[in-house]
């Protein structure tokens, strides 16, 4: 699909990426426009199942961004959320999510330059795996279907 | 077993607990719950390797904990869930008194908690090779079949959430997918909200998971929940070193951290 | 009643034309070991091996979600749609308990406020119960006033005779309408007796006994003893094919959304929550007694039967062994 534009959805800590993504803007960098930035006061904060929600709405790839390690604002915050996605990435890929989709980094205050590279890089990559339909509309599945086992494995 | 019933009858008798829960086996070989009270009732309690039901999610209810000082028959898998109950502060030290049967059949009586930590590093079970080997072969699929295989089995889900009321780390009285404003986890069976359930579920088990599959037994749909924990499990202990059910002190993986916590994946 | 027979090795022919009429035909598969009714793409992926189906047919009528309205938000106003059930299905394989089942779930949801939903999915549902010929001890069909020879609830009701073919009753004009689509494959019969072929149950307890005295013993403390097992799941209550409990959920966005119906069980600990923060079945023994006062005392007194056909699969699925029977034998015993 040669004019597929992916949606991005970026789950970003207020103190470091979002500040850099500002920095970004006033420093005039072009970068891809294919991103939705969600500010949160810190990775800390972003819960697991956001990024599922993310994909559920349309979503067809994540940026999770923070502050560097030991350079939290709130000291560590940024601990927890790593811990938190090495367990939910194992978790993700176990069951078969396509998480090539879901690009996490550490973006500081300073790293305008590294922002831009990291959305047109995620971007372009996205746009290369396609629309990532595979979740988006298991909300159908199943529904009203008159049997529970639809496939059944013989014994 | 006779031994068993006298550790029993003492502790009635000698009123250290007013409620004793241990196994019973009917005459067509079911194993059930067993709640005694009376001294009457000691006779039907039962033990044996075929006990596989984790009697550690009793001690959350509340008629359970109406009686006061409780008494419970534990397996190596329910010693391990009571551990980690008990490192996440559930429940005072005087409430329950936790009796098992060791590997050469002898009736033990833990008289704290330092005792069920110590007994269980030394008798650790061992990971069941049949589990670790479907993780493997599921690990080794490719990333499609992968997903069409968990679609496939978490689609037949029913939310009946036997394997919440099953685990006896799944105790919270309000739990999240009964949050209802807004409605957090999707709630009817559709495979969203199967899904969303699921892995919700095994997020929150990280690294508290006991590993007594009673999720994947109890299930009516036969899915195999207890991999994903397992699979979590395995990279906690991979990773950093922690394992539930292992200390009286609460140590869990995602409430903790290292400064050096290595991953390969972020930029 | 009209009565023919139909050869055993013909079946698999029977349900091809079936599904060349268009229809959806369901039938029992195994999941590991248990049974579960399914499509199924050729015939030897059925399965005759099962005393039970693991969940109960009453999906068919009353599925584990189904969609109430769909709507859409448009520029000055929006539109709504509701499902069209168009799909004729023809089921096989349900045991004689689960029509009597069926019964009552219709009368639960036709009679006084007519389910629109289930209406049309009745309509265009056929079902075929294939007679038990083995029982085991989770059955208790005769405590309940059944029987493996019931014919009530089905629209046909076949019975393996043992001798290669099937006897067929046809119980409702519906089922009619099937076996006179197929006149080459049913032959005539005259009534057969089909009792020796059929699995003995045996009766475990009275149940006039039982309804006499469950008013009586609400406030007792038999409700305590025997929900002391209960962990408070709702497989009970799913798998039950009399069970009818649903909650709403309106799943929508900005741009629409849609009202789902989906299975809800009395055993949740949420289940009876009020908006005030009260919950007056706030522990697990009242969730339990309302259980078997639901089954056994109220629907009595609201649809003048009691609410279980003795099919045992809650005792099978319960994660902690429970069984009715040897409640009702408290009961009775209390």
């Amino acid at each position: 699909m040669s004019n597929f534009e992916p949606k991005i959805i970026a789950f970003v800590c207020n103190w470091c990426t979002y500040a850099g993504a500002d920095l970004a803007g006033t420093s005039r960098i072009k970068y891809a426009p294919n991103v939705r930035i969600v500010r949160f006061p810190c990775t800390g904060r972003i819960d697991f199942m956001l990024l599922l929600k993310a994909l559920q709405t349309g979503a067809d790839g994540i940026i999770v961004s923070g502050c560097h390690p030991a350079d939290c604002h709130y000291t560590s915050g940024n601990y927890h959320a790593r811990r938190r996605w090495m367990i939910f990435k194992t978790l993700l890929d176990f069951i078969g999510f396509d998480t090539r989709r879901i690009t996490f980094s550490w973006v500081s205050a300073a790293e305008g330059a590294k922002w831009a590279q990291l959305v047109n890089e995620t971007v372009a990559k996205v746009r290369e795996l396609g629309p990532y339909t595979e979740y988006e509309n298991l909300n159908k599945l199943g529904v009203g279907s008159i049997t529970e086992v639809m496939n059944a494995r013989t014994a | 077993m006779q031994e068993l019933h006298n550790k029993i009858k003492s502790m009635l008798e000698g009123n250290s607990v007013a409620l004793f829960i241990a196994y019973q086996k009917n005459s067509d070989g079911k194993i059930t719950p067993t709640f005694i009270t009376k001294p009457e009732q000691i006779k039907k309690a039962y033990y044996g390797d075929d006990c596989r039901q984790n009697l550690a999610v009793y001690v959350h209810k509340h008629e359970v904990k109406h009686f006061g000082k409780v008494g419970i028959l534990a397996n190596i898998y329910t010693l391990k869930a009571l551990l980690q109950i008990y490192a996440e502060n559930q429940f005072k030290d005087d409430y329950l008194k936790i009796v098992t049967v060791n590997p050469k059949g002898a009736v033990v009586e833990f008289a704290n908690f330092q005792e069920v930590e110590n007994y269980i590093s030394e008798n650790k079970p061992a990971p069941n090779p049949e589990y670790v080997a479907q993780v493997e072969k599921l690990s080794n699929l490719g990333r499609e079949e992968r997903w069409n295989y968990w679609l496939n089995e978490l689609s037949t889900c029913i939310k009946c959430y036997a394997c919440r009321a099953a685990c006896p780390m799944c105790y919270c009285t309000k739990c999240t997918v009964e949050s209802n404003q807004p409605q957090w986890i999707s709630a009817p069976s559709h495979s969203l909200g199967n899904i969303e359930w699921h892995v919700m579920r095994a997020m929150h088990l990280a690294g508290r998971c006991i590993e007594c599959n009673e999720c994947a037994r109890v299930c009516p749909m036969d899915i195999p929940l207890n991999l994903l924990t397992v699979k979590i499990n395995e990279a906690i202990d991979t990773e950093f070193g922690q394992e539930a059910g292992t200390k009286g002190k609460l140590d869990f993986a995602l409430s903790t951290f290292k400064v050096d916590d290595k991953e390969n994946f972020i930029r | 009643m009209n009565y023919k027979t139909l050869k055993t090795d013909k079946l698999p022919e029977l349900f091809d034309k079936i599904k060349k009429a268009g229809k959806t035909v369901l039938a029992p598969r195994k999941k590991g070991n248990k049974a579960f009714f399914s499509t199924f793409d050729s015939f030897d992926q059925i399965t005759f091996d099962y005393v039970q189906s693991a969940l109960s047919p009453k999906s068919v009528l009353f599925p584990r979600v189904e969609e109430l309205l769909t709507y859409k938000n448009l520029d000055d106003s929006y539109s709504i749609k509701e499902p069209e059930l168009k799909d004729e299905v023809v089921v096989f394989g349900m045991r004689p308990c689960d029509g009597i089942a069926l019964d009552y779930l219709s009368d639960f949801f036709l009679k006084e406020n007519p389910d629109k939903l289930l209406q049309d999915r009745k309509n265009n549902t056929t079902f075929i119960s294939l007679a038990c010929k083995k029982f085991d001890n989770d059955c208790f069909c005769t405590s309940v006033g059944s029987s493996p020879a019931e014919t009530k609830g089905s629209d046909l009701c076949f019975t393996d005779m043992g001798n290669g073919s099937y006897y067929v009753e046809i119980v409702t004009d519906k089922g009619k309408k099937l076996v006179d689509a197929f006149p080459d494959l049913f032959a005539d019969s005259k009534e057969m007796n089909k009792v020796e072929q059929l699995a003995k149950v045996p009766v475990r307890f009275d149940l006039k006994n039982i309804t006499t005295k469950i008013p009586t013993v609400f406030e007792t403390n038999i409700w305590l003893d025997q929900s002391l097992a209960c962990i408070g799941c709702g497989a009970c209550a799913y798998v039950c094919p009399t069970c009818s409990c649903f909650d709403i959920q309106d799943e929508c966005n900005p741009k629409g959304g849609t009202r789902l119906r989906c299975w809800d069980a009395c055993a949740f600990g949420q289940f009876t929550i009020h908006a005030s923060g009260h919950n007056p079945r706030e522990v697990q023994s009242n969730r339990w007694r309302n259980r078997v006062q639901h089954k056994f005392n109220y629907s009595v007194e609201n649809l003048n039967t009691i609410s279980c056909v003795g099919c045992g699969r809650c005792i099978r699925v319960c994660p902690a062994g429970m069984s009715i029977i040897e409640h009702l034998i408290s009961v009775e015993e209390a």
